[in-house]
């Protein structure tokens, strides 16, 4: 059983002890997900209120608490990107047309990791997700189907076409517009 | 197996994801196949790629020290997420914010003109996100926001008129805080205001020694006060001068050791950032609010650049949305260093009739020094005609006082030769509208803030507004500054809205000693 199952959950020093322990493992993955400081600092606030309303719905059982936290994670920044991608902005990986002189020079003085970053950012969010669980959490395939809810052949097929589309965008030649990388330093509105 | 079955699961090979028989016969078909090896190690340099990057990413990212507090506000405040409606019963303000209750400690007449022009100046650089501050949570951003809202209406209110109003707070204040070179101190402060007379008098120990270490005083004749360069004198030393005239507004202003909690709230309010409330009981059975959030730290400062933004938590009554405590702390190292501290010990109003020596003659440790002529003690404002003023230095007033405003014109007596002369002109009227005219000592840099929609009056003065219409409380003000033909500034602070202002400054003309 976990250490925090049946606990109170309204006993503030069960809660801060879960958040200092698990902060990370969302913030993170919610950077990841979400490329961008702001928006993970937001991530952090709201999984969190969400587990803790539900920490008392957590069913030991039913898998690790860590997976648990992965898929909330997973599913609020899924639902940040379904909200922030507005119906005139082109799906995932599709330039926006702005490729001008100046951002092609900026393209090609980009280093090797710029590119991996954006390649990365242009994945859709299903597949950018299993990046983010295998490659970067180095969760096994069946946990991952767990997290995202799906079969364990369908985690197989996103890693095996994510990785696939990663490396075309890496060695591909099609120019694509630069994102400026966001730092921690900027200030949320 | 055959290169098509062995490409479709090299993913997988790689991820170690297969059985040990398909790995043995994947590893059998590439010992042969150089098309199928050149595939694997692309995909093998794809995903060590992409892995190193993710961890580089994130290796540089950390949630914000500041991100538990502020959870567990939200979460506090969701047990109790419906404050009380509240109407304040009280009178807008006559003064404008920042125009006469900018006072960080105490200091009268020119020391004090200096600070009120730079502090509206100063919030005006720091405003500018404030209309984002409680748009990005989604969970109790109404809370923060209508404390924060109902505070401002009651910062700004005036109380009674009649009676004796008895203020004692406790303060903690470390400005060096950061670089730790000393600690800080606490102070209690002890006044009484005349709200119908406008005699004061007000007296500052040492928490720890329980020494006199400032006092001041209005008795209706005499100003009692001691010079700047003399803190921390023993004893301290009061220069006694005679003054009639004395404006209302800056004896109120004199006699309120809160006009720092005031500023600090301002400067809170109109810091960007999320802030949470929570509620809580207090063993009296008083109800606070407890509203935290990011805030710059240093309030009156000149050093416009180098405010670092810490942690604010204020306390406010539930009932009057007063400031009972609040705390302003920056972390450093990991821990959090209390650069300030307020705390309300006492607030309430006597009977008229309260025996009460505004000539200071019942405290021990001063010493009270005859200033007839005003050269040493720090003295009030006064009041002067604009002839009067006139005659100093050029000054502009509306050509006529608008219906329903009166207009007020003040200057410290005695002023230095070689400065130019501070004053401070205001027009007001009942319903807490202000149209106020400063002389400006603001720096450079604070003027700078003044860049948006320059225009020229039909008499040639260059105007041109500072980016802080702000409407917290309801109200709107406008600051704009003001260039004369000479090429000095005025700055006009207002409760009309922009376009009022550029109708009104339109009227401005030279005054004739």
């Amino acid at each position: 059983m976990h250490p925090f199952h049946r606990q109170d959950p309204q006993d503030q020093e069960t809660l801060a002890r879960i958040f200092e322990q698990y902060k990370n493992l969302v913030y993170r993955t919610a950077y990841l997900m979400l490329d961008n400081a702001c928006d993970a600092e937001e991530a952090l606030q709201e999984v969190f209120i969400q587990v803790f309303k539900s920490l008392q719905a957590y069913d030991p059982s039913k898998g690790a608490f860590t997976t648990w936290l992965h898929r909330i994670t997973i599913n609020y920044c899924l639902g940040v990107r379904r909200r922030q991608r507005s119906p005139e902005q082109a799906l995932d990986g599709e330039s926006s047309g702005w490729v001008d002189e100046a951002a092609g020079q900026r393209l090609a003085g980009l280093a090797d990791r710029d590119a991996v970053r954006q390649a990365i950012g242009e994945l859709s969010e299903k597949q950018r997700a299993v990046i983010i669980l295998r490659y970067y959490w180095e969760i096994p395939y069946a946990e991952i189907a767990q997290i995202l809810d799906v079969p364990l052949g369908t985690v197989k097929s996103r890693v095996d076409l994510a990785l696939r589309t990663l490396r075309e965008k890496m060695t591909g030649q099609r120019e694509t517009p630069y994102r400026a990388p966001t730092s921690q330093e900027e200030s949320c509105p | 197996m055959n290169c098509e079955q062995v490409r479709k699961s090299l993913v997988f090979y790689l991820d170690g994801e297969i059985s040990p028989e398909d790995a043995r016969s994947i590893r059998a078909h590439l010992a042969g196949c150089d098309a199928c090896r050149r595939e694997l190690d692309e995909l093998a340099l794809t995903r060590k790629t992409a892995s190193q990057t993710l961890q580089r990413l994130a290796a540089g990212s950390e949630p914000s020290p500041l991100a538990w507090s502020r959870l567990q506000a939200t979460l506090n405040a969701g047990r109790d997420a419906h404050p009380p409606a509240y109407e304040p019963n009280v009178r807008s303000s006559r003064l404008a914010p920042g125009v006469s209750r900018t006072k960080e400690h105490r200091s009268i007449g020119a020391n004090l003109m200096r600070k009120r022009i730079v502090l509206p100046a100063l919030m005006a650089v720091v405003a500018i996100a404030v209309v984002a501050v409680f748009a990005a949570n989604s969970v109790t951003p109404v809370s923060a926001q209508q404390v924060l809202e109902r505070a401002t209406t009651a910062q700004n209110a005036v109380g009674s008129m009649q009676g004796i109003h008895h203020l004692k707070v406790e303060t903690y204040s470390n400005m060096q805080a950061l670089t730790g070179e000393a600690a800080g101190v606490t102070r209690i402060s002890d006044s009484y205001t005349d709200l119908q007379t406008g005699m004061l008098r007000s007296v500052v120990t040492d928490a720890v020694s329980g020494k006199v270490v400032d006092a001041f005083a209005y008795d209706g004749s005499y100003s009692y006060s001691h010079r700047e360069d003399q803190l921390g004198a023993d004893p301290v030393t009061l220069y006694r001068v005679p003054q009639k005239n004395v404006e209302t507004d800056a004896q109120l202003t004199a006699g309120d050791p809160t006009a720092a909690a005031k500023a600090f709230f301002t400067q809170f309010t109109q810091d960007g950032g999320q802030k949470n409330v929570h509620t809580e009981t207090w063993t009296d059975g008083r109800k606070v609010y407890t509203v935290e959030g990011p805030s710059k730290i240093k309030v009156v400062t000149e050093e416009m650049s180098n405010l670092p933004t810490g942690t604010m938590k204020m306390v406010f009554d539930a009932q009057t949305y007063q400031i009972l405590e609040y705390q302003s702390a920056l972390e450093k190292d990991g821990k959090e260093i209390v650069v300030n501290r307020f705390k309300m010990l006492v607030n309430e109003t006597l009977p008229v009739d309260t025996k009460i020596a505004w000539n200071l003659s019942d405290v021990s440790g001063i010493a009270i020094v005859e200033d007839p002529n005003g050269e040493h003690g720090d003295v009030l404002p006064e009041k002067v005609t604009a002839e009067q003023l006139a005659s100093q230095t050029q000054i502009y007033t509306l050509s006529k006082t608008p219906d329903g405003f009166t207009q007020e014109i003040t200057s410290a007596p005695n002023q230095p030769k070689d400065q130019p002369l501070t004053y401070v002109i205001s027009y007001r009227n009942a319903g807490g509208d202000y149209f106020v005219i400063q002389s400006n000592s603001a720096p450079a840099s604070v003027m700078e803030m003044y860049n948006e929609e320059p225009f020229q009056t039909a008499s040639g003065l260059k105007v041109s507004f500072a980016g802080n219409e702000r409407s917290a409380g309801g109200k709107t003000y406008t600051s704009a500054a003001v260039t004369l033909p000479d090429g000095t500034t005025l700055l006009i602070n207002s409760t009309l809205s922009r376009d009022e202002v550029k109708k009104w400054v339109e009227d401005l003309v030279p005054a004739v000693g």
